[in-house]
């Protein structure tokens, strides 16, 4: 490790260490879902000391900072037990603002995107519309100065929690299905946005429908040319694309899960001395490393110039199976001490539990979604097969 | 360090393909199995390039090129198989001997580096799997040096071997003796393998050796075993990456040519989803043995655990990959790759071979755990 690697990864310690509430970094280890409020005042804490959106150019409040150092900051504020924040606002919509938005739109939106005043949330997939998203729907057609979008979103991840929503609507049926798309960005609070809650098998509430009836978006709203919203939608910025291995998500339940090995007793002794929980701590351990080094070459990769291309498919594939194992093994070891809801832990009746037993069933039950979405484990087995293996 | 390789890696590694195929290209088959280049000439071909033992520290003969360099040379041997080898012919007998203060042993290091002479090491014992601490072979004081009796068991390169490096249990811990083929007392059978391997088991009858033929004393022969155990399963780790590749690329061309249902195989997706499945194992295994080169030394000194637990994590990754890319490989190609003619199935011959010998990925894995826990600790 360079020496300013070093250094770097020590003040971000020091910075978590003296700003996080103790509280919301042991929420994090459990995988608890974090109330709005704490995220906005975390992120008010970043953007003071110029973190809050550091891959964002400096005129926009970001950090400027090259490649390997965004990647550092993300890891090591994960491995600190930091809350990743602003997924929609920060790492989707500002960039592509950036890029394609109009100066107007990045005057009024931006700075609103990093402080949290607004919250984002991204409308793509539709009840018809999932892993071929290109056949979405919901039409917007021009009338004077607006667009009158009629249609349903769908699987909207934290929906009720935002008041935007940047989307894909259909502009256009003329040619391939990809370039009569364009993407909008539209007030949820306008008249005719109607939503449901959809709620996760186990309980949870993350996903949402939302319902356009006539809905006036301004056409100043719309980002890029009219059905130029699909290479919109699709121009993440490579960096993100290494997290599609979601490996500090996995170091933690790591630690989670050796914590654990101490605290929970087989055959009368700690599981971490019992030799069959340790062929699994040891494969878990062992897989783990496998996809932090396969990460840290995609990151070689992309500073030697390179895009990450199929390569992101390598990571999210054996990322999802890598976290869903290791949710497995937890819930595992924890055996009926995993048995109470997370709503059970509410009152005090548990105490003598361990405490890392919260909410370990539903963070496995929650780690299903990711392997569906963004292109399911299948999706990128075949892209895998195409682009790479030539098949 | 970088995982990406350098210009002058590249390089190394294309020259080492090119001569490995030159020297495949009409030699005999050894048993029907892989072809098997003569291994002095292939052994002498490799020292003149740098290659054999380059790997080890410039004042034992090498370039100083390091695990990184050995990565290099064990891949390109995996992938291009030739019954050459590289482990138990060069790295086990050098890894030990290196770690010697004699002078005796060194100068033997130099020339297992340059080729000249080959040195066989006799580690294991019959019914004691992987156990590095001998029961059957004992030294005792002698008038003038040692008495050595015992057995050794399957000891790998032992043909044509001028020298053997042998463990013992000796009063106070385990030591390491180096003996001319020749020593009298000293009694080699041969017997092939699965892979057409030639191995040798060892019987040592009153073997009487001077004082100067311990090059390691019992207070540091353990650690040398161990510390020699890591270099070596990190060059099989990496020769089982090289198997891997060459196996699914080979697999991958005929899936692409084969026809059935008047369409080529590979439009099957369940053929597919195979396929990218053992692309990522490998890419997984890729990244291990990657990172295992950056962080492990050729000597012990060069070491922390972290190094001891990317090896291991290399090794116990390697043989559960290898074993499913091998049997994949066969299956894939359908009945031609039962074949010896086809050869697909000596991966898997070789991967097993490896696994009997040097330890299951259940024992790596117990070793990277002993390691991993150091780690934490530090």
């Amino acid at each position: 490790m360079d020496d300013w690697e070093a250094d770097f990864r020590a003040e971000i310690a020091e910075f978590v260490e003296e700003n996080l509430d103790p509280e919301i970094r042991r929420a994090g280890d459990l995988g608890l879902p974090l109330a709005p409020q704490s995220l906005k005042d975390w992120q008010t804490k970043l953007v003071m000391k110029g973190w809050g959106a550091p891959a964002w150019p400096k005129e926009w409040g970001g950090a400027g900072w090259g490649m390997r150092k965004l990647f550092l900051f993300e890891e090591e504020m994960a491995a600190q037990g930091a809350p990743l924040v602003g997924n929609f606002n920060i790492k989707m919509l500002g960039p592509i603002l950036q890029a394609h938005g109009t100066e107007e739109q990045k005057h009024h939106f931006l700075p609103r995107a990093l402080t949290f005043e607004h919250s984002w949330c991204q409308g793509y997939s539709e009840p018809g519309s999932g892993s071929d998203l290109a056949s979405l729907q919901t039409r917007a057609e021009r009338d004077g100065d607006a667009y009158v979008v009629n249609g349903s979103k769908i699987w909207t991840s934290e929906g009720h929690q935002a008041d935007h929503m940047f989307c894909l609507v259909r502009t256009s049926r003329e040619g391939r299905k990809q370039s009569g798309i364009s993407f909008l960005l539209i007030d949820l609070r306008m008249a005719g946005v109607s939503s449901r809650p959809i709620h996760h098998f186990y309980g949870a509430h993350f996903f949402n429908q939302f319902f356009f009836d006539n809905v006036r978006v301004p056409v100043a709203n719309r980002v890029g040319p009219e059905n130029a919203g699909w290479g919109i939608a699709k121009s993440l910025l490579e960096h993100e694309r290494l997290f599609s291995s979601r490996h500090t998500e996995a170091r933690r339940k790591l630690g989670r899960l050796k914590r654990l090995s101490r605290a929970v007793h087989l055959h009368g002794r700690p599981a971490i001395e019992d030799a069959g929980f340790r062929v699994g701590l040891a494969r878990r351990s062992i897989e783990l490393r496998a996809l932090e080094n396969t990460t840290m070459r995609a990151l070689e990769r992309l500073v030697d110039g390179g895009g990450i291309g199929p390569f992101a498919s390598v990571l999210k594939l054996r990322g999802i199976e890598v976290n869903q194992r290791l949710d497995a093994a937890i819930v595992q070891l924890l055996g009926p001490d995993a048995l109470p809801a997370e709503s059970a832990w509410e009152g005090s009746t548990l105490a003598d539990l361990p405490e890392e037993a919260r909410n370990a069933a539903e963070a496995r039950y929650w780690w299903r979604g990711p392997a569906i979405a963004g292109g399911s484990q299948e999706v990128q087995r075949g892209i895998i097969a195409k682009h790479i293996l030539n098949l | 360090m970088r995982f990406a390789p350098d210009e002058e890696e590249t390089m190394i590694r294309d020259m080492l393909d090119r001569l490995l195929r030159d020297a495949r290209e009409g030699a005999a088959r050894c048993d029907g199995h892989a072809p098997r280049p003569d291994p002095e000439a292939l052994r002498h071909q490799l020292a003149e390039l740098g290659l054999w033992g380059g790997w080890l520290p410039e004042h034992l003969g090498g370039t100083d090129g390091g695990a990184r360099l050995l990565m290099v040379l064990a891949r390109g041997l995996g992938g291009n198989p030739s019954h050459c080898d590289l482990i138990g012919g060069c790295v086990l007998p050098a890894c030990l001997l290196a770690q010697s203060e004699d002078e005796q042993a060194h100068e033997t290091v130099g020339l297992i580096s340059t080729g000249e002479i080959s040195v066989a090491a006799a580690l294991l014992e019959p019914g004691k799997r992987w156990d590095l601490t001998p029961s059957s072979v004992r030294a005792e004081p002698a008038p003038g040096g040692f008495r050595l009796v015992g057995q050794k068991a399957h000891i790998p390169d032992a043909v044509g071997a001028n020298y053997f490096v042998i463990s013992a249990a000796e009063e106070g811990g385990v030591s390491l003796f180096l003996l001319p083929a020749e020593t009298p007392g000293l009694s080699i059978s041969h017997y092939p393998a699965t892979d057409g391997s030639i191995w040798a088991m060892l019987r040592l009858d009153d073997v009487t050796l001077p004082t100067k033929a311990r090059v390691i004393g019992p207070g540091e022969g353990l650690a040398a075993l161990e510390h020699a155990r890591a270099l070596a399963g990190f060059a099989a780790a990496a020769e089982i990456l090289g198997s891997c590749s060459a196996a699914l690329d080979q697999t991958l061309e005929y899936l692409r040519t084969r026809e059935q249902f008047g369409r080529p195989l590979a439009s099957n997706q369940a053929l597919q989803f195979r396929a990218a499945d053992l692309h990522t194992d490998i890419e997984m295994l890729r990244s291990l043995v990657l990172g295992a080169a950056n962080s492990l030394g050729v000597m012990p000194a060069d070491c922390s655990p972290r190094s001891y637990s990317d090896a291991a994590a290399a090794m116990a990754t390697a043989l559960e990959t290898g074993d499913r890319v091998a049997r994949e490989a066969i299956h894939l190609h359908g009945a031609i790759g039962m074949t010896r003619e086809l050869g697909i199935g000596y991966h898997l011959l070789r991967l097993d071979v490896i696994a009997r010998w040097l330890g299951d990925s259940a024992h790596f894995r117990n070793l990277f755990l002993t390691a991993n826990e150091l780690e934490d600790v530090a």
